[in-house]
């Protein structure tokens, strides 16, 4: 270490990541949730090496059987074996989030840096239209854009994806409007720097946290209304052993044959919850207060 | 003859008759109103008045970073010749930075907070000159150095990690980083230590020396002006009331605003029972312009000389001396320690 000039704190190296990483660990709910993302993900990496059975086989001898050392989820009314099907859904899950939170956000955070870096004229008309579309209820939204390509599962992640974009603008918005008061957005300025290289190499970087945050609160709800969407057969279909198409199938067996209900619906809730806890916890983390 | 090479009669930066003014419920305030000034190369001039009298107003103004509500209503603003206020904004972007920086009186909160301080000087040099990424980190580090923050460990640091005067020492070198022939300096030291502010005062103006920029040094503070300006403009109300050189400016001051000034700040080596003597009363309201000098409210010299105009007409420009004016109905050199005004030229032009 050098000498510190005048009254400078020394410096860490490497702080920002590790001082990230030591609090994220530490966050009991952050550590949690990111223990069951990273066991979905490692699911849908390793689906072929986890699943006893090929997920799409029919075995009509099997069918509907409750769980046991064969079939440890049981089996569904054409005898598809529920545990691989669980671990392929994992697969189709993240793909829900990546897709949808991609669209929702990549879309959302660029409407939200133009209404609030941009003219006032701009930021009034990309705000009402995030009006209009928040004043549609969500589902009705998703519905009409199902309805307009029709039914499946990448219409559905499409759709989902656009309905979860006003959210991302307002989010946005909201930060750069604190944002661009800072000084060191003025200092930018004065520096020659244009509008696009302050929106994006300026300001983009400081709204980064709650953006993250939201992210990780509005992909869970993305996640589930997918998977609703693919419950009234407007997402995923048959046989894809997508948890909300999975749902719907068994639903009418829920009194002869709970397991088939019961393995997709706790897979949809434990990685919902999981990921929910991930949002707390990356909240508190990345809350300068804190 | 190119057109780089100016005529050396011709100042590096000429304001003439500008006006910036900001919306209000109540009407315009006006915060610069019909300011003439001209900064020649390398000289550095010191922009004085107290709170609200305009001063940071009219250096915002200079690189057109008056933000809605305010506006700049009129008046040019030539730099090297070309007018600031009719550029386009390609061309303005070229001016910021090249031809003109800026240090603020903030310095922490004027670095990203998410951005390496290497980074600051990095970006600005892959932008303006184009350089690889390497080279101009390299050329960061060059420039830290020479503002006195060797190591390459301080390029990698961020604000938090950096005091007031190091934050500072960092802003001097991104606003030199591109060779700019002006620098503008908003209340440069006001934010730091006072065992600091000396050490910044004399980096900025052995930066300027070396690379030969001419520099606006905005401060409420005369001392700070008395180190270093060799002209200073004393603003008030919106106004330049007076302009001269330096050291003519400190100790015979022409307008009573001026005198008042200097009468107000506390100096080593007086008695320090004697109480200072304060200017009474506060700026006059900039929404409603009055209708002669804006200081006569609170004149004592218009008082004890009785001058009906001061209040009815604006004062004219009185020239003292070579580049010398002040614009005062009672304008005549003064020296500080006397109350008694002798007049000795003067007259309206």
């Amino acid at each position: 270490m050098s000498a510190a000039l005048e009254d400078a704190p020394e410096f860490e190296a490497g702080s920002r990541l590790a001082q990230f990483a030591g609090r994220f660990l530490a966050n009991r709910s952050a550590a949690f949730g990111g223990l069951i993302l990273l066991l979905l993900v490692a699911c849908s990496a390793l689906a072929p090496l986890v699943a006893p059975h090929d997920p799409l086989a029919i075995n009509p001898i099997m069918r509907l059987r409750p769980p046991s050392a064969e079939h440890w989820f049981g089996t569904d009314e054409v005898g598809r074996d529920l545990f691989s099907r669980i671990v392929y859904g994992c697969r189709y899950f993240l793909l829900i989030c990546l897709v949808a939170a991609s669209i929702s956000a990549s879309s959302g955070t660029l409407l939200g840096l133009i209404a609030g870096a941009g003219s006032p004229l701009a930021d009034g008309l990309v705000m009402r239209l995030m009006d209009v579309m928040l004043a549609f209820p969500y589902i009705l939204l998703v519905l009409v854009v199902v309805a307009i390509l029709g039914p499946s599962l990448w219409t559905g992640m499409i759709a989902v994806g656009v309905a979860g974009i006003p959210g991302y603008a307002r989010v946005v918005r909201a930060a750069v409007l604190t944002v661009r008061r800072e000084d060191y957005v003025e200092a930018a300025r004065v520096l020659g720097a244009s509008r696009a290289q302050i929106m994006f190499g300026t300001v983009l970087p400081n709204v980064l946290s709650p953006l993250i945050v939201y992210l990780s609160f509005a992909t869970p709800l993305a996640a589930l209304l997918a998977s609703a969407l693919s419950f009234v057969g407007l997402g995923a279909q048959p046989p894809a052993p997508e948890w909300g198409a999975m749902l719907v199938n068994s639903r009418t067996y829920l009194f002869s044959a709970w397991w088939a209900v019961a393995a997709p619906g706790t897979a949809l809730f434990f990685a919902i919850f999981g990921l929910n806890l991930l949002g707390n916890g990356l909240r508190d983390v990345l809350d300068p207060q804190s | 003859m190119s057109s780089s090479s100016l005529p050396t009669s011709e100042p590096l930066l000429a304001i003439r008759g500008l006006n910036t003014r900001f919306k209000s419920p109540r009407g315009f305030v006006h915060a610069v109103e019909n300011v003439d000034l001209e900064v020649s190369a390398g000289e550095i001039l010191g922009l004085v008045g107290e709170s609200g009298s305009g001063k940071s107003a009219l250096a915002l103004s200079i690189l057109r970073l008056i933000d809605a509500p305010g506006e700049i209503a009129g008046g040019e603003i030539l730099f090297e010749g070309r007018d600031i206020l009719k550029m386009r904004s390609r061309e303005l972007r070229q001016v910021r930075g090249r031809g003109v920086g800026v240090i603020f009186q903030q310095p922490q909160n004027c670095l990203n907070p998410v951005r390496r301080v290497g980074w600051h000087i990095a970006e600005l040099l892959v932008r303006q000159d184009g350089l690889g990424r390497r080279a101009a980190w390299d050329a960061a580090r060059e420039l830290l150095r020479t503002v006195g923050l060797p190591g390459p460990e301080k390029a990698m640091a961020y604000a938090h990690q950096l005091s007031g005067g190091q934050a500072q020492r960092v802003m001097i070198a991104a606003a030199l980083a591109l060779r700019p022939r002006l620098i503008i300096a908003d209340e440069p030291t006001t934010a730091l230590d006072v065992t600091v502010q000396a050490q910044i005062l004399e980096l900025l103006r052995q930066r300027c020396r070396d690379s030969g920029a001419a520099m606006i040094l905005v401060t409420h503070d005369l001392g700070v002006v008395a180190q270093l300006a060799d002209r200073v403009a004393v603003m008030y109300a919106g106004r330049v009331v007076e302009e001269g050189p330096a050291r003519a400016m400190l100790t015979t001051p022409a307008h009573p605003y001026t005198l008042g000034l200097l009468q107000a700040a506390p100096r080593l080596g007086t008695d320090a029972s004697e109480r200072l003597r304060d200017i009474p009363g506060v700026i006059p309201d900039l929404s409603r312009p009055l209708p002669g000098c804006p200081f006569a409210p609170r004149c004592a010299t218009r008082v004890e000389r009785n001058l009906a105009r001061c209040l009815s007409d604006p004062p004219p420009a009185v020239a003292l001396g070579p580049s010398h004016r002040a614009n005062c109905w009672a304008a005549a050199p003064m020296a500080a320690s006397s109350s008694e005004p002798v007049r000795v030229a003067g007259g309206s032009r």
